[in-house]
């Protein structure tokens, strides 16, 4: 009863809000006109990743017998280049830069947002949701530029009746237009989710204090490495289904 | 000295060779097991998305005719059920290439994915033993 109340007590104050992590502050001020050009700490986790993310990709030396830091630049070019040929074929490799450099990003912005005190930046679904409009797109400039308007015979299943068709044209066209959404919903909730979790089982180890607080802290051990492996999946599945986006503009079999 | 030593060394090299593939064999195992249930997880959540989101592009759509073409509800009820048709056709679509790649390419797939995996591997020989592993163990844990 007692631990209730601090529980309580502690829940209503200052000790437990979770969604205060995820507030964007401007941290220098760039008045651009109307347009809000703020630096914020949002920019600033995204300045430190793409910093990190270029220590070990420019810094690393070229031996033939790779050191640590050259060993996590190539694992992670094969791992995306495997990823590629796997979902696309060697057709997809014009556009190996971009599906790495994406990979690799929210892959940086995932895990360094695993570290108390930083800011996730994928955590914003304006994020998440920019990336994957461009993925989107770009899949179908693509798709367009290969197959010309072919490229809508997309939306018509074959071995239809006629009658059924306008129906099932509307039905694919919505489908097709779930993809950037669902694509930046996942990654945006996956992170948004995990982090405010954390956040909530940490307020719980506080608030239950040094008698009852090691129950939570042991769940969130437990959770930070559940957190550690969404964080990788989720760069991996965001990146995946560019890949199979990609697929679909180019070879465009229907489904 | 040459010649005497040489086979020898290509037998020990033959013999580490089958260690190294054994070794590797049982890491991948383990590794794929840990990645089928952590995907099984993010499959679930893709699914789920998958569902609500199509139904929130038809709500939004059926909205957006409705507000553009002034008849107010109608759109919306239609849109709504088309986008929860387009949810089911989703989901039905990720669980078919799930089966599809579980049961054809989950070996080049995994074995790509795994950040372990290196040159060696990629021969033909090794890739075609591990696509017979790789499809029984598909089978188990489906």
């Amino acid at each position: 009863m007692a631990t209730e109340n601090v529980q309580a007590e502690h829940g209503g104050g200052l000790a437990l809000d979770p969604m205060h992590q995820f507030e964007v502050t401007p941290l220098i001020k760039i008045p651009l006109g109307g347009i809000d050009a703020h630096f914020t700490n949002s920019s600033l986790w995204m300045v430190i990743g793409v910093a990190l993310i270029l220590i070990v990709m420019l810094a690393s030396s070229r031996k033939l017998v790779p050191g640590r830091l050259q060993s996590v630049a190539e694992l992670g070019y094969e791992f995306v280049a495997n990823m590629l040929r796997d979902t696309v074929g060697d057709a997809g490799r014009p556009y190996f830069p971009f599906i790495f450099t994406l990979f690799v990003f929210i892959l940086a912005m995932n895990m360094q947002g695993m570290l108390p005190g930083s800011f996730t930046v994928t955590s914003h679904i304006i994020v998440t949701f920019a990336m994957a409009l461009a993925v989107f797109i770009g899949a179908t400039i693509i798709g367009f530029i290969k197959h010309g308007f072919g490229y809508l015979k997309l939306f018509v299943p074959s071995g239809v009746p006629s009658v059924l068709l306008p129906l099932l044209v509307v039905i694919e066209v919505i489908s097709y237009f779930t993809r950037p959404i669902s694509l930046s919903v996942r990654l945006f909730a996956n992170m948004m989710a995990g982090h405010t979790m954390l956040k909530v089982f940490g307020g719980f180890v506080v608030g239950l204090g040094v008698l009852a607080g090691w129950v939570p802290l042991a769940v969130m051990v437990a959770i930070t490495g559940l957190e550690v492996l969404v964080a990788f999946l989720q760069a991996y599945v965001f990146a995946v289904l560019t890949c199979i986006y990609l697929n679909d503009a180019i070879h465009m079999h229907d489904h | 000295m040459g010649d005497d030593r040489s086979p020898t060394s290509s037998d020990q090299l033959r013999d580490f060779k089958e260690r190294l593939n054994r070794a590797q064999a049982s890491i991948r195992e383990r590794d794929r097991e840990a990645y089928g249930s952590s995907s099984a997880y993010s499959f679930g959540l893709r699914i789920a998305t998958e569902l609500v989101v199509a139904i929130a592009v038809g709500f939004g759509a059926g909205w957006g005719l409705d507000h553009w073409l002034g008849t107010k509800p109608w759109f919306l009820v239609l849109f709504i059920v088309l986008g929860a048709v387009a949810g089911i056709l989703n989901v039905v679509r990720a669980a078919h290439s799930a089966e599809a790649r579980r049961h054809l390419g989950i070996a080049e797939s995994t074995s790509g994915d795994e950040p372990g995996s290196d040159r060696m591997e990629r021969s033909r020989k090794a890739r075609g033993r591990q696509g017979q592993e790789d499809g029984g163990n598909g089978e188990r844990t489906g």
